[in-house]
């Protein structure tokens, strides 16, 4: 019965719900479609950089040399006192640890577990290298690190070095091309048009927020007689409420298919002319578009509840 | 069945009501009748519970509602009375078996069966799948009663119910009326129709807003 009640209710305010489902659902495409893009966006992105194997080039400085696979600079180190002769490397460019070297970063000075052994030092111990004093992390073997390929094909004086790591932003700040960069300007596009349409979304959801609360108050008015038949009825708060709620259920998820739809059509449409594109809504999508819908739907429903709260059910009934 | 005492309603100056006094037994049907303003319409209100009184008792089946809030007047009035209006107050998009068994959705279950009784019961089983706007004013009124009383109440309260229809209409309902009254059922109608005044057990007639003249058809009483 109740179900019945609620369809038919809707079915004869179709001429208000239907604005007021627009209004939602207009949004909702917009804010879907936004996320679709930017997913996309990332997507794009990661496509093209795994064609490319390599995710920096870095130019090698002068007086870096190469050796065993990585450019290196020789310090004196005092070590307990002793004066001794290292190998020290970026820690951001090493290939392989090699156990005679101690590895010297831009930020973080790293020891290798066979030097430290070898040097007898433990962590929080201290160096001398340069005049400055260090305390180096023991960096444990077996450590991964980036790869390298070399741009004459040997470590030594080479001029580039092409990597692939897991880390390229530890590259910032030296000579190096960052090639996420790279594809990310190429395709810098997509990610204004994700900026652009969440603006647009943004004042959309104003824009139908406005629009389904007015309407829900104009339908809270023009359904004060009906609230005054249910009451004389004995309609009880609680089973009104439930019918106004359960229409404002089913506005909801009419809304959220809808808009599922509404954002699979307009990302189609915007991303169409990109290469291997497949429209794909994921989880986050769904929960946005579920989320902005009940949080309209939520409001028109309260504005409904206090329109209608407390009215003298005589007057009600004359449709005052 | 039911009775008032010293039932005020004022609405600012106006006092619409002033010291109604009355009680009707079970099984009687009573009219209301006066001019228009009279308070008529008033006083059922106040007896139905839609409205507040501003003093005074009303008590129905022996349980005073005066001081009851919405909620326990809606559900006193679920489980005891049916109102029929003038203006019928149809829910315009729901067919007249619907409209029926919306007030035993708010009872308790809707039962079709049931519904379709208390339609037939005003003659009307052939037009159950029919909407308001394709019913005529008698017809309409008919599906009213039948909304009223299929949750079987004890008390009818009836606010011109034949206000709005024909002669046959209004022969048909007070018909209606008199077979509920066999079952027991008390019915108090507001009119200000004679002929149907003088069809009833009593009959009280308001003059602003007090009663002028309580008539029982087995003893005359007069103020």
């Amino acid at each position: 019965m109740l179900l019945n009640i609620v369809t038919k209710s809707i079915k004869s305010r179709r001429d208000l719900y239907f604005p007021m489902i627009m209004a939602v659902v207009i949004t909702l495409s917009l804010i879907g479609a936004a996320e679709v893009v930017g997913d996309e966006f990332n997507r794009v992105i990661d496509r093209e950089m795994s064609k490319y194997g390599i995710n920096v080039i870095l130019r090698l400085e002068e007086g870096e040399q190469a050796t065993a696979g990585v450019p290196v600079q020789l310090k004196t180190a005092s070590v307990n006192g002793e004066q001794k002769e290292l190998a020290v490397t970026p820690v951001f460019s090493l290939m392989e640890i090699n156990p005679a070297w101690i590895i010297l970063g831009q930020s973080d000075y790293v020891v290798g577990q066979l030097v430290a052994d070898e040097l007898g030092i433990e962590q929080g111990d201290a160096l001398t290298i340069d005049g400055a004093l260090i305390q180096p992390s023991i960096l444990k073997s077996g450590t991964r690190f980036d790869s390298y390929i070399f741009s004459n094909g040997t470590p030594q004086n080479a001029s580039l070095a092409l990597i692939r790591t897991d880390n390229p932003g530890m590259y910032e700040g030296r000579n190096a091309i960052i090639l996420k960069e790279m594809v990310q300007t190429r395709y810098r596009f997509l990610g204004s048009i994700e900026s652009l349409m969440l603006t647009i979304a943004m004042i959309s959801v104003l824009a139908s927020f406005a629009t389904v609360i007015n309407l829900a108050r104009l339908d809270a008015g023009k359904r004060r007689k009906e609230l005054g038949i249910f009451k004389s009825l004995g309609g009880s708060g609680s089973r009104i409420l439930l019918l106004i709620s359960s229409e404002y259920l089913i506005l909801s998820l009419v809304s959220i298919i809808a808009g599922v739809a509404g954002t699979l059509l307009l990302s189609w449409a915007i991303l169409q002319y990109v290469a291997d594109y497949a429209p794909v809504i994921g989880l986050t999508t769904i929960f946005y578009i579920s989320g902005v819908t009940f949080i309209a739907f939520g409001f028109a429903g309260l504005t409904y509840m206090i329109e209608s709260h407390n009215h003298n059910v005589v007057h009600e009934l004359r449709g005052v | 069945m039911i009775s008032t005492v010293d039932l005020c309603k004022d609405y600012g100056s106006v006092k619409a009501l002033d010291n109604i006094s009355f009680s009707v037994g079970r099984g009687r049907i009573m009219s209301i009748m006066g001019p228009s303003g009279s308070g008529k319409t008033t006083l059922i209100n106040l007896i139905a519970g839609l409205d507040q009184s501003t003093s005074g008792r009303i008590s129905i089946g022996g349980t005073d509602i005066t001081d009851f809030d919405n909620d326990e007047k809606a559900r006193f009035r679920l489980e005891h009375l049916g109102i029929i209006f003038q203006q019928f107050h149809l829910v315009d998009y729901l067919t007249a078996l619907d409209n029926v068994m919306l007030a035993q959705y708010f009872h308790s279950m809707p039962d079709r069966e049931d519904a379709m009784q208390s339609l037939k019961m005003v003659g009307l089983g052939d037009r159950a799948d029919h909407l308001p706007g394709e019913l005529s004013g008698g017809e309409k009124q008919r599906v009213a009663i039948a909304r009223a009383i299929t949750n079987d109440p004890e008390l009818i309260l009836a606010d011109e119910p034949t206000g709005n229809l024909d002669e046959d209409n209004e022969r048909m309902v007070m018909d209606i009326f008199k077979e509920l009254k066999v079952e027991g059922k008390t019915i108090i109608l507001v009119t200000h129709n004679h002929s149907l005044g003088e069809q009833c057990d009593e009959v009280i007639r308001l003059k602003h807003g007090r009663v002028d003249n309580h008539r029982i058809r087995e003893l005359e009483m007069v103020k």
